[in-house]
């Protein structure tokens, strides 16, 4: 059932009294990190990179206001108290300098700023950044047609959405940290090898001479400073005990600060210290880089599983203070919120989606089953949370223990939103076919909604450019041009598609634009590529890196040797809209007859007003995720395509580009740019979502949906990588322990049938309010009863509303 | 080669999870010899191919009344207005239909062959695989074709599908028990103790439904057989006829017994067919109607009640 955020329940007291105090204020973007860091880094422009990134890193982390909050177990925060998000003036901060731009509350923007921070902003971080961000970097080293494609009217704050580029509003694609490292070797451990590494240095080995130094002292740096950060939490929490007059939470502090003395510096020696050290590593991981979809909690229940065992086995721990724990650190994530300053980028993280990614599951080094006892406490921690935290995901495997499975389902069911699924089934074999070790490749973690990492292996981080695959469809009906952009045409002159005699021919058309836009956004990447290095350093990142401590080398050189060979993310966004569309075009034109070319640009082009007859043709065509032969060939004939197209590519640090469908929230902000299409799609409505059928459009329940995906897949080809699915469940699809049998064995198949993604969500009383509102783009499923057949024609709306009035007859 | 007769269907349903275990396909067939007053399927009662209209998606452009040969259709103030002696869809191939923009008119029945139907089964036989699922035949009354119904169990065995039966029990015993050797798993309506009332609300007298349902559990005592009865309001809504239902079930060797709450989910089907509903406006049954109704199955089935969802 629909559970409002605000609606704090949890069954742990102190879960409810911190959620309580922050789940309603309204977010600051900090600005202190941006002030700490822009002063350090005004100093050392006579230095290398990676060194001024490490020395500003921890210049934040030496000055940066710490406190401890009631209540808090595992301390450490990167801006105000409540809910905050940090500004990093590097990437974008040149915005600032516009007029209107830095009004206290800017309409549009979810966040606001004190006077005090718009004096930091103005007095201290333009005068330095103005000039010297990404984004102006890039803005200027794009050609002119390239230019066009990716901002509106030239502004290069305002994407055009036709090619969105990510890479100037984060600093990395996402990516997950090595905790693991952290926990057994503790800082001081990556702060030994460093140092033995800068002492071994050779001017007579050319693999391990003084080019490398200003890494491995920026590793130092960065070491020392993580070691500070924590000593001054230490200081904060016994000062805080001393004066404490409730012996609990004196007790309380006191550990906190014995904690705080020991990690992340040392290897931690408890449950408790594992979590804290891994808190402080990826709030660090926060005051180095903005990652898209905020950094990534890893494989949980097996780092953490360890330390775990021993405090069980030793009685120092029991389930209930394991639950506070997690929470106790879900509850620090959710109090980080992923701001983005500008429309570029909120645009493409709307309502602050997040991702801090935390895997579940999958299989050990040898294949068996990696399920354990803290799996289950992980997954119980999501289902109990007041809030949507931490993004949790199961790593799928066709020997999944059945209960843990029927577990996860519970977990489905309850309505929380989580956990999704990623398929060991289908990524071992493609990171294997990428040349990855066997026992390697199950070692993989998931990474952003619905990517994956090899955390001491990839190295690629650009962040990913999307292509609006519906506007590319303009460009081959109106011969070059996009309906809502007047300009001169983006794309290339393919014809009048009036004068088109068959559905190949516009195909064709269609294809050729196509080409044209995939390789401009592959020269957008590489573009790209080539300027990272100078713009950009990781040393935390770097020093968790196995590849990048050995070979002396910053991550954001981007060509490690014995790299993962992946390369730039095409993310396409649209693609359902682009296969229903052909098949309408194919399908009406074509083959019924029911309107010509002529007419369906003229309908198209008054988005479909006065032509309701028409629209319902557009509408009623075949569509994808019906398991309908003839839609799903066109999709497949569409991933090929793409797909092949990556494959004659090679990026500039040599890895292959690769075609994904992620689209975070671009299908909102891209369909807004879009006139009406083919399928039915009013102007200005949302596109379809990663590899997902439309909204409204799968009418053949959810197996169908499933193979109609399945065969869009071009199993062969090399340069594919996530393939983000979402299926609704209908109401009473999936009651008693019956219902929850049967959506395991739905996600065994999916499994089976090598998917890469998955995720279900209920169909909730919320979700059919809305659909009841909008029928057209929540299709409303009736719901499952015995004997009951469902028809063709759809439910009336007086029928809904009878529904509606009654929801405990159909819903859970 | 067997028989390959065809048959007239009226809907497949993929993901269908209430109808005989696991995940399954149903197949609901077309024509039924009851006429319950409460039915939420009314189209699948005839026989014959109809169609449905409904008001609410008709952009009213008249398309169909150019289109129909039979002049069967005039367009009213409320919209079509279909005179259904004159309609006949063999002959014109529901002309109406196909040209609707808005699919306000749909057909309701399609023929096809038993292995063109198990080939839109097998589409999903990993799901019943791994959920112990596979195909229901419903309807309507699958009985009443029995030539298809042979052709589709037959056809089912040859794939290995594990096939569920939902049926009203009437029908020859010959046919009924001739069917039982090959299904896996029967669905048996029971909708009232009393023949007289049976035959009043149903059309039909429950006498020999009755016969068929002892007959079935001496042939086939193995053969799983769940009764359920559809709980209508002013027909069988009190304790003590559900109560003497749970018991004939008992005594008759049900394995489960299962109460279905009336819903009006079938309401505007009767208007897409032009057709009289009885339980217009009537109030669906809440939580708290069908509580002492399923004590009063309970007594008889006490660990076949509905299962309690798990807590978490």
């Amino acid at each position: 059932m629909y559970r409002p955020e605000t609606a704090v329940n949890s069954p742990r007291e102190r879960t409810r009294r911190i959620a309580a105090r922050f789940v309603d204020s309204q977010p600051l973007l900090s600005v202190e990190r941006a002030r700490l860091f822009t002063a350090s880094f005004k100093t050392t422009e006579h230095l290398p990179l990676v060194l001024r990134w490490a020395m500003a890193v921890a210049h934040v982390m030496r000055h940066i206001d710490v406190r401890i909050f009631p209540d808090e177990l595992i301390v450490g925060r990167g801006g105000p108290e409540g809910r905050y998000g940090i500004l990093y003036p590097e990437l974008e901060g040149a915005y600032f300098s516009l007029s209107g731009t830095l009004l206290e509350k800017q309409e549009g923007m979810p966040h606001q700023f004190t006077s005090d921070d718009l004096a930091v902003i103005r007095d201290e971080l333009l005068p330095f950044w103005a000039g010297r961000t990404f984004r102006e970097s890039l803005a200027y080293s794009l050609p002119d047609d390239l230019r066009r494609l990716v901002y509106k009217d030239g502004d290069i704050y305002t994407p055009s959405m036709v090619i969105y580029e990510s890479a100037t509003v984060r600093h990395s694609l996402q990516w997950v940290l090595d905790y693991k490292k952290v926990i057994e070797r503790g800082f001081e451990g990556l702060h030994a090898e460093a140092s033995e590494l800068l002492r071994t240095l050779d001017i007579n080995n050319p693999r391990h001479n003084w080019d490398k130094a200003p890494f491995y002292r920026a590793v130092i740096v960065i070491c020392e400073a993580m070691r500070d950060f924590a000593l001054r939490h230490a200081e904060c929490a016994r000062t805080m005990a001393a004066s404490c007059d409730d012996p609990h939470r004196r007790q309380e502090l006191e550990t906190i600060a014995d904690i705080c003395s020991h990690v992340p510096w040392k290897p931690a020696r408890t449950f408790h210290e594992a979590l804290q050290a891994q808190w402080f590593t990826q709030l660090a991981a926060r005051f180095e880089q903005m990652h898209g979809g905020i950094v990534g909690n890893g494989r949980v229940d097996q780092y953490l599983y360890p330390l775990y065992q021993k405090d069980r086995e030793a009685g120092r721990l029991n389930e209930a203070k394991t639950m506070e724990l997690l929470d106790c650190l879900w509850l620090n994530m959710a109090q980080f919120l992923r701001l983005q300053p500008t429309i570029a980028g909120l645009q493409i993280y709307e309502g602050n989606a997040h991702w801090e990614h935390t895997t579940l599951g999958g299989v050990l080094a040898d294949g068996k089953d990696a399920v354990n006892e803290l799996s289950l406490l992980v997954l119980r921690s999501r289902r109990e949370m007041p809030l949507p935290y931490p993004d949790v995901c199961v790593r799928m495997h066709p020997d999944l223990p059945q209960d843990f499975l029927e577990e996860v389902v519970q977990t489905i069911k309850s309505g929380c939103g989580a956990p999704k699924f990623l398929n060991d089934a289908e990524i071992i074999p493609v990171l294997r076919a990428k040349g990855i070790e066997e026992a390697e490749a199950r070692d993989y973690c998931g990474s952003g909604c619905s990517e994956v990492r090899l955390i001491n292996r990839d190295t690629y981080l650009t962040g990913t450019t999307w292509v609006n695959l519906a506007a590319v469809l303009e460009m081959a009906l109106y011969n070059g041009h996009c309906s809502m952009s007047t300009d001169k045409p983006l794309g290339l002159t393919t014809g009048d598609p009036r004068k088109f005699t068959s559905y190949e021919a516009f195909e064709e058309a269609f294809l050729t634009q196509l080409r044209y836009i995939l390789r401009q956004t592959l020269k957008q990447l590489y573009i790209t590529d080539t300027l990272r290095p100078s713009q950009m350093a990781a040393p935390l990142i770097s020093a968790l890196h196995d590849l990048c401590m050995a070979q002396g080398r910053d991550i954001s050189e981007g060509n490690l040797e014995n790299s993962l060979r992946s390369g730039c993310q095409v993310g396409i966004t649209g693609f359902a809209t682009v296969v229903d569309s052909l098949a309408a075009i194919r399908y009406l034109i074509y083959e019924q007859g029911l309107m010509d070319m002529d007419r369906l640009l003229q309908v198209l082009s008054r988005n479909f007003e006065g032509f309701e007859v028409e629209r319902h043709h557009c509408r009623n065509a075949p569509k994808y995720g019906n398991c309908i032969a003839a839609v799903d060939a066109i999709g497949r004939k569409l991933e090929q395509f793409m797909v092949e197209e990556c494959q004659l590519h090679v990026g500039y640090y040599g890895g292959q580009p690769q075609i994904i469908y992620v689209p975070v929230t671009s299908h909102i902000a891209m369909g807004r740019v879009t006139g009406a299409l083919p399928n039915g799609r009013r102007a200005g409505e949302a596109l379809s979502a990663g590899i997902s059928p439309s909204p409204g459009a799968a009418r053949s329940g959810p197996t169908a949906v499933l193979h109609s995906v399945a065969e869009t897949k071009y199993e062969a080809g090399t340069a594919r990588a996530a393939r983000m699915l979402d299926i609704p469940v209908p109401p009473r699809g999936v009651d008693g322990p019956e219902g929850t049998r049967n959506l395991a064995a739905f996600i065994r198949v999916w499994c089976a049938q090598k998917h890469w993604h998955l995720h279900l969500h209920m169909e909730d009383e919320a979700l059919l309010r809305t659909a009841s509102n909008d029928p057209e783009k929540f299709r409303f499923h009736p719901p499952h009863l015995p004997g009951y057949a469902s028809l063709p024609n759809d439910l009336t709306p007086e029928m809904i509303r009878s529904i509606l009035s009654c929801p405990q007859n159909f819903l859970e | 080669m067997h028989n390959e007769s065809r048959g007239i269907c009226f809907n497949i349903q993929n993901y269908s999870v209430h109808d005989g275990p696991g995940i399954r396909t149903i197949l609901f067939m077309k024509g039924c010899p009851l006429r319950c007053a409460w039915c939420s399927n009314p189209e699948s009662q005839r026989f014959e191919q109809e169609i449905g209209y409904s008001a609410d998606k008709c952009l009213g452009c008249g398309r169909c009344v150019e289109a129909c040969p039979n002049k069967a259709l005039a367009l009213g103030s409320n919209g079509l207005v279909i005179t259904r002696e004159r309609c006949s869809i063999e002959g014109c191939g529901a002309a109406c239909s196909e040209v609707c923009p808005s699919k306000a008119i749909a057909v309701y029945g399609f023929s096809l062959s038993p292995s063109e139907a198990l080939d839109k089964v097998e589409r999903d036989s990993a799901f019943y695989a791994r959920s112990g699922g596979g195909m229901t035949l419903s309807g309507g009354e699958p009985l009443a074709q029995p030539a298809f119904l042979d052709g589709l169990l037959r056809e089912a065995e040859k794939r290995a599908v594990d096939v569920a039966v939902e049926s009203c029990g009437f029908s020859s015993e010959q046919t009924m028990l001739e069917m039982c050797k090959r299904i896996d798993y029967l669905l048996f309506d029971l909708k009232h103790p009393d023949p007289a009332v049976h035959e009043r609300v149903t059309g039909v007298s429950n006498e020999p439904i009755l016969r068929n349902l002892a007959s079935i559990r001496k042939t086939y005592p193995s053969l799983p057989v769940h009764v359920r009865t559809p709980v209508v309001p002013g027909v069988n809504d009190t304790p003590d006829v559900i109560a003497s239902m749970a018991r004939l079930a008992c005594d008759l060797g049900a394995t489960q017994y299962e109460l279905l709450p009336f819903h009006r989910m079938g309401e505007q089907k009767y208007r897409f067919l032009d057709r009289e509903y009885q339980f217009q406006g009537r109030a669906q049954l809440t939580a708290e109607d069908l509580q002492p109704l399923l004590e009063a199955a309970n007594r008889y089935f006490p660990t076949k009640a509905r299962e309690e969802e798990e807590t978490p």
